[in-house]
């Protein structure tokens, strides 16, 4: 079933569906909300077909502001998570890039491994040691910013620009089956 | 001179950066501290209904959105001139007990806690959250997360969302909670109660280990400084609402101020090398990064609560308190001490776990807390307001002024890592001339030290720089007399 709740309301969502498509960021803060914006994208995408909707199997969507041990606790009894955030580094502004967290955590721009939290890799461990149903398939898709030090809604051109390109790569992680940990 | 610099090893938002210049000796001669600014806040606020600015400002950081949340909602409330009907204040006070439980809980068990849960000596990789379930064994460990699970629950009941809490608006609540989601809460609350007693015993057990000891009560993080932080009627600590209770180091009191003039106590200190500012009692008045009592340096969050109030409201968190200042500050010259150790925040931290787990059982079991009453709709002509909470990590303040529609034409936030800059700033310096010395090579070890130094205040730079949390990894490159690099230091995380 494809949830149409797709509000930050975590909690009050049905945990029912196998996968979870989360926007990262502080949707104020430039383009450092631009995993809301690849996610709300998204969500107009499968909104308007309904074939799409179907190659996307059992998903849900979610916009959040939070890292480490609240974004561990986000994830709890999904199989599959799709994680979308903003990046700074040698890319240029709007690159797009797909990888496993082990490939991408070090390079994220802060919301997986912030100061004031442990990272999302260790709180994925604390979890896991604790029982809580986590996944093993945990897809990064990376829009690489041109700025997140100023206030402001409006994501940079080059980073409007690249919500179709994220849009498709999720779409085909979407339709991959859920990898398995070997 | 031989320079150090604790800098960033990566790009990002929100990091620290720490240098120190050593003389030609070889010892400490200047610390400085520094985080990135993140700008355009104020100008981002402009133009907006003031109404919006409860679940704007949430969105500064994703650490303390209920803190900023209820802020903005009595700045909001002082915007238009209107007092919430009891209920509100209340459901507001027991959606931020409830926060404030969780809050402490992480810290304690996932962020600056593991130094002392499992001692300063304990290799950085181990000294985590993963670290700590091993000490405290998988029960124990369920109970933190069914403890953050518990705090979440009552935030989304009374707030309407889990994280970022949306309920309150000028003059109250847009809603209230029924009997139902009252026992809910109960339940979840004598949990909570539960749990910080049982905190309290896992302190008083790692407090038998010397290395742990000297942690929190050794004088490498010792500061005398003022305290600040807010306090009931009756001078004890209080959270949600009360007057601002200044003590000197000496445990004198300052006086005490109503948070709208808070202007008229706090003044803030500029340094060129760095866009934070250093808030000092005006009264006092800023003579440099020093110690006692002519300095107008002042300490919030947990201890500087403890040391500003004289008790807390409940009984089992008075008793704690007690037992808290006969074992570090036993009274003298008539009056109670201050307790100085910068690692005794851990400590009373985990009383204030208590006390707001006790204060939202007594909220429950008030009869106002499920009534329909939870808004008085303001009808006055919005000019300017104040609105402060204590935030876990210290006094925050949102002052906004709007114009006759209310439209905000200016906002000024004093958060509580800024309030707390100056004695950060100290203690690293304090942790580095201790530290570090003619001789003495400098080492991964000592770098952790010095990041313990700050990690005990729960610093959040996240507001304080108006960004998010960002990764704040930390490097020291060595300079020598001629500030040649002469070698670098990474905390690897």
């Amino acid at each position: 079933m494809y949830s149409a709740a797709t509000t930050e309301r975590g909690a009050t969502t049905e945990r029912g569906s196998a996968t979870l498509v989360i926007g990262l960021g502080n949707p104020i803060l430039g383009d450092d909300g631009v995993g809301w914006r690849v996610v709300d994208a998204l969500e107009d995408r499968l909104t308007g077909d309904d074939a799409m909707r179907r190659a996307a199997g059992v998903v849900e969507l979610d916009r959040v502001a939070v890292g480490g041990l609240s974004l561990m606790e986000r994830l709890i009894g999904y199989d599959r998570v799709v994680l979308v955030d903003a990046i700074l580094g040698g890319d240029m502004p709007g690159t797009v890039s797909v990888g496993s967290l082990a490939e991408t955590a070090c390079r994220l721009a802060g919301h997986l491994d912030s100061a004031h939290d442990v990272s999302l890799v260790e709180a994925l461990s604390a979890g896991r040691a604790l029982g809580a149903h986590l996944p093993d398939d945990i897809t990064v898709v990376t829009v690489a910013a041109r700025c997140v030090d100023i206030f402001g809604e409006q994501l940079s051109p080059e980073v409007g620009a690249a919500l179709d390109t994220a849009v498709d790569d999720i779409l085909a992680v979407l339709g991959r089956p859920t990898a398995r940990p070997a | 001179m031989t320079r150090l610099t604790i800098d960033p090893i990566t790009r990002l938002e929100g990091h620290g950066k720490i240098e120190i210049f050593l003389d030609d000796k070889g010892d400490v001669e200047h610390t400085y501290f520094q985080v990135p600014e993140l700008r355009g806040f104020e100008s981002f606020c402009v133009g907006r209904p003031v109404e919006e600015m409860p679940t704007l400002t949430n969105r500064i950081c994703g650490v303390c959105p209920e803190a900023h949340h209820l802020a903005a909602a009595k700045a909001a409330d002082a915007v238009y001139g209107v007092d919430p009907p009891r209920p509100a204040k209340l459901l507001r006070e027991l959606l931020y007990s409830a926060f404030f439980v969780t809050d402490h809980t992480t810290h304690f068990y996932a962020l600056g806690g593991p130094d002392v849960l499992l001692g300063p000596d304990t290799p950085v990789a181990d000294r985590n959250i993963l670290g700590v379930i091993r000490k405290v064994g998988l029960d124990f460990g369920s109970r933190v997360i069914e403890t953050r699970r518990g705090g979440h629950r009552v935030i989304e009941l009374i707030g309407g969302r889990r994280i970022h809490p949306c309920t309150s608006v000028p003059g109250g609540l847009t809603r209230g909670i029924t009997a139902d989601e009252r026992t809910e809460i109960e339940a979840i609350a004598r949990s909570m109660l539960d749990f910080a007693g049982a905190s309290l015993d896992v302190f008083d057990g790692v407090m038998t280990d010397g290395p742990t000891r000297d942690l929190v009560l050794g004088d490498l993080f010792r500061h005398e400084t003022y305290y600040a932080g807010m306090v009931d009627d009756a001078g004890r600590v209080a959270l949600y609402d009360g007057r601002v209770s200044v003590v000197a180091p000496d445990g004198e009191s300052l006086g005490t101020y109503a948070p709208a003039d808070y202007r008229d106590w706090i003044a803030e200190h500029v340094e060129p090398w760095t866009y934070l500012t250093f808030p000092y009692l005006r009264r006092i008045g800023w003579k440099g990064f020093v110690d006692g009592k002519d300095s107008g340096v002042y300490c919030v969050g947990p201890l500087g609560r403890l040391n500003a109030a004289t008790g807390m409201a409940t009984p089992q968190a008075q008793e704690a308190y007690e037992r808290f200042f006969a074992t570090l500050a036993p009274a003298s010259n008539g009056h109670r001490q201050p307790v100085h150790q910068r690692g005794a925040h851990h400590w009373a931290r985990l009383i204030e776990m208590l006390y707001a787990a006790e204060r939202m059982l007594e909220l429950v079991a008030d009869p106002d807390i499920t009534s329909d009453d939870v808004r008085t709709v303001p009808t006055g002509t919005p000019s300017e307001g104040v609105g402060t909470v204590e935030a876990p990590r210290g006094t925050l303040t949102h002052h906004y002024w709007t114009d006759e529609r209310g439209i905000v034409t200016r906002v000024n936030l004093i958060v509580g890592t800024t309030n707390n800059h100056a004695p950060i700033a100290m203690s690293i310096d304090r942790a580095a001339r201790g530290l570090i010395r003619a001789g003495v090579v400098v080492d991964n070890g000592l770098l952790d030290r010095i990041e313990m130094a700050f990690r005990a205040y729960d610093p959040c730079f996240g507001c304080a720089t108006h960004t998010l949390p960002g990764h704040m990894p930390l490097e020291v490159t060595i300079r020598d007399v001629r500030g040649e690099t002469v070698g670098v230091l990474r905390r690897d995380d």
